[in-house]
């Protein structure tokens, strides 16, 4: 057997329009963008849909009065993507689970501190007491938590997108250098080249594995964080933060699956992710573990909670500092008509999705009246929705989680 | 592409996997390679203690590694690539493949990094001095390893390990309907244990985990206890361990479609050895779409890299064990949402077809890269 005969064993795709690589919240905007733009688009995801960092994050929409050192920059690009998400989810009717989120803290300083970035976007918010035990000052925030995977769902429902299983493996350059021609990709056993107008990649992590150009996968990072699941019947039904100056960030956001409550609670603790997963988890606990007691102390007493804890990766711009907030990576690629991105941000993802939109479409044709036909991609599995992570996440008592038993 | 083999003895446990040379000698046949498979002679013996019986036994040579030049009188025609396979396997191979003029490809297995590996300056031997062409492992954890014992890096590829699926046939069309019925009374949900590689300590500690589990938590389960029917390590102190529990059965199997119907019979597979390499294991459960609930350790995470394929515990940790086997036996949909991403895993990462494949991929790239020059020295493009 040759090389000739290795690739011969390759089929080929033949797709007129756009591949959007990445089945999150960036590739299916993107293909959203793009299908509004009237151009046939292909999202490739290679587990299911929503199911990476998207699965993950538990969707608060931030403005920016969460974090003590977000610029007025900063402040006005999270507000732009927010009001960007609230249209879209407006636009679908049946406007989807959009949560309200209360703000709560110990200090006037930091109310004013959070309240200033929200007064300068002209956000009203209302002073709701004290909020139980742990806060001082608790506050109705004009701030947004959504279930992001039920709101892509919905969005994409309103759409022509094709959602398929595959994994992209390499881009192949054409005739002209400057253009990729075709992606190699693989979906269960079989290979294909997948011709197409134009590619986006917003696979995450994955990127690196992609860009054709290696220099620019030094751009992006990743960061490695956790997320508590809590189950419990004292779980309200609206998002809680606590601001970063007084609980490195305290953030719950409610989940339910139609039996119980489940809490999502995260903190702005990362880790290099070079380092030991079990080790950083441990660390993450005991961080983690005082403002639990402090802010949610009617689920942390809870005997009949369960909690469990997953590992959260969170891909990001390079930053040289890591101050503020993060904010959204475009790259353009040694091919004109490839355009990678991370949004940094569930809140951003909408205008990166936009950007990524306005950089491929020009190389991109018009689907004329009606989508391109299903048969073209009938080798290729249909990609299945979720679940998001917290489904999946085993669940212990809490003695177990945080080993107040002891070590065997 | 004539192949020739050389392997340590083929394993018998691992009927289904690539890791057995006989599977993987099957498998580059059916891509239409010319395959010959030759046994080191004096390699450890397989498990149970002798080399089993090849289907194709003309196809098996035995091969002394001090005579390992000698081998080519058995090669009526010379091969294009020498392949390693197995512990004690490269150096014969290496002699070999330099008598021969031809590349060597060493695939080291799991072993090799295992918890008890081969003493380091082997470890660089064959890592750093051997004259291989290259290095193929099964994980990118194996890739680091390799290199902090000297291997080039450019030479090291990660090839993952492969398991036959066939046997298995699609869980997900059957899956809600059985699924349904089990956990009451008349239908207690079943646990698989694959006690062939597991010591006597750590199934000990599982079976008080299920004894706990029944009393404390009154989960209605029967446990499912596959013992290596050759005279596998497990097998006496299993079936000793096990025989008094009125909720268990014994199997004794190493059929390959009956180890099969055995993961795609459970609903549950628990696999408590952190020493043992039990990523086959896991393997197969992956490949049943059946959820695990396996001992948080190197090779196990290797296979179950997020908890979206498998569930961790760690070793040792009653408790957890305890509470994380109850909620899965509690929560049906979190059964299947694992067991149905397990699967879908294993036909994308693990399966024998795209091992097969690849390994094919980077025979081929070592021999169209390879030259041997007319005054006789090797070199590489």
């Amino acid at each position: 057997m040759t090389e000739t005969d290795v690739a011969d064993i390759r089929e080929d795709v033949r797709w007129p329009g756009a591949v959007v690589v990445g089945g999150g919240v960036t590739g299916l905007l993107t293909a959203f963008e793009l299908d509004r733009r009237g151009c046939a688009t292909l999202v490739l995801e290679r587990g299911t849909l929503c199911s990476g960092q998207t699965g993950q994050c538990h969707g608060w929409l931030h403005r920016g009065g969460i974090f003590p050192d977000a610029s007025a920059e900063h402040v006005d690009r999270l507000d732009r993507g927010a009001r960007r998400w609230m249209e879209m989810i407006a636009g679908l009717g049946a406007a989807g689970p959009v949560l309200g989120c209360d703000v709560g803290g110990l200090t006037e300083e930091t109310l004013d501190a959070v309240t200033a970035a929200w007064q300068r976007l002209g956000l009203t918010h209302r002073r709701v007491g004290t909020g139980g035990a742990g806060c001082a000052w608790l506050v109705e925030s004009p701030e947004r938590a959504i279930v992001p995977l039920t709101a892509l769902q919905a969005i994409i429902a309103g759409s022509t997108v094709i959602l398929r299983t595959a994994e992209a493996v390499s881009l192949l350059p054409g005739r002209r250098t400057s253009r990729a021609e075709a992606l190699l990709i693989r979906a269960g056993q079989r290979m294909f080249r997948l011709y197409a107008d134009a590619f986006v990649l917003a696979n995450g992590s994955g990127i690196t594995s992609v860009l054709p150009d290696s220099d620019l996968a030094s751009r992006i990072t990743s960061r490695l964080s956790f997320m508590l699941v809590v189950r419990s019947s004292q779980v309200g039904d609206r998002g809680f933060a606590v601001p970063a100056q007084e609980a490195l960030g305290l953030f719950g956001v409610p989940r339910a699956d139609g039996r119980h409550q489940y809490l999502l609670i995260s903190n702005f603790l990362s880790y290099a992710l070079t380092a030991d997963v079990t080790y950083s988890r441990l660390n993450w606990l005991a961080g983690i573990r005082p403002t639990l007691e402090r802010f949610l102390l009617d689920v942390w007493k809870d005997d009949d909670a369960l909690w469990g804890i997953y590992p959260a990766i969170k891909v990001e711009p390079t930053r040289p500092i890591a101050l503020g907030v993060s904010s959204m990576a475009l790259l353009t690629t040694r091919f004109e008509n490839v355009c990678a991105g991370v949004p940094g941000k569930l809140v951003l993802a909408p205008l990166l999705a936009e950007r990524l939109a306005d950089a491929v479409a020009p190389y991109v044709r018009q689907s004329v009246g009606c989508p391109p036909p299903l048969a073209l991609v009938h080798g290729l599995p249909a990609a299945q929705w979720g679940p998001e992570e917290w489904e999946v996440t085993p669940l212990v008592r809490r003695a177990t989680l945080f080993d107040e038993g002891g070590c065997p | 592409m004539r192949v020739a083999i050389v392997a340590d003895g083929p394993a018998q446990a691992e009927v289904d996997c690539s890791r057995n040379p006989l599977v993987l000698a099957g498998g580059l046949r059916e891509l239409g390679h010319d395959v010959r498979l030759l046994v080191v002679e004096d390699a450890p013996p397989a498990r149970g203690g002798t080399v089993p019986e090849a289907p194709d036994p003309d196809a098996v040579v035995p091969l002394a590694p001090a005579r390992a030049g000698h081998g080519l009188a058995s090669l009526a025609v010379p091969p294009d690539v020498v392949l390693s396979v197995g512990l004690s396997a490269p150096i014969a191979a290496a002699v070999l493949a330099e008598s021969l003029g031809v590349p060597l490809v060493v695939s080291l297995p799991a072993a090799f990094f295992g918890s008890c590996p081969p003493a380091h300056g082997y470890g660089r031997l064959v890592c750093r001095h051997l004259p291989c062409s290259c290095l193929v492992v099964e994980c990118d954890r194996h890739r680091l390893a390799a290199q902090a014992l000297g291997a080039d890096p450019h030479r090291v590829f990660v090839v993952p390990p492969g398991i036959r699926l066939d046997g298995y046939g699609d869980p997900r069309s059957a899956d809600a309907d059985r699924d349904e019925s089990r956990g009451v009374a008349a239908d207690p949900l079943r646990v698989l244990f694959d006690a062939s590689r597991t010591s006597a300590e750590e199934q000990r500690f599982l079976e008080g985990v299920l004894t706990r589990l029944a009393r404390e938590r009154r989960r209605n389960i029967r446990t499912v206890v596959r013992v290596a029917a050759a005279n596998g390590s497990g097998a006496g102190s299993a079936a000793e361990l096990w025989r008094d529990r009125p909720d268990t059965l014994v199997v004794a199997s190493d059929d390959g479609a009956k180890i099969a119907n055995l993961f795609a019979g459970s609903d549950l597979v628990v696999i408590p050895s952190a020493t043992a390499d039990e990523s086959v294991t896991a393997l197969r459960a992956m490949a049943a779409g059946r959820p695990l609930v396996a001992a948080d350790c190197p090779s196990i995470r290797d296979v179950v890299s997020t908890a979206r394929y498998g569930v961790l515990a760690r070793p040792g940790w009653t408790d957890e064990w305890i509470d994380k086997l109850d909620y899965l036996i509690a929560e049906r949909a979190v059964r299947l949402h694992i067991g149905r991403s397990a699967r879908a895993r294993v036909e994308t990462a693990f399966s024998l077809p795209q091992t097969l494949q690849q390994l094919d991929d980077r025979l081929v790239a070592v021999t169209a890269t390879w030259r041997y020059d007319v005054v006789g020295q090797p070199a590489m493009d």
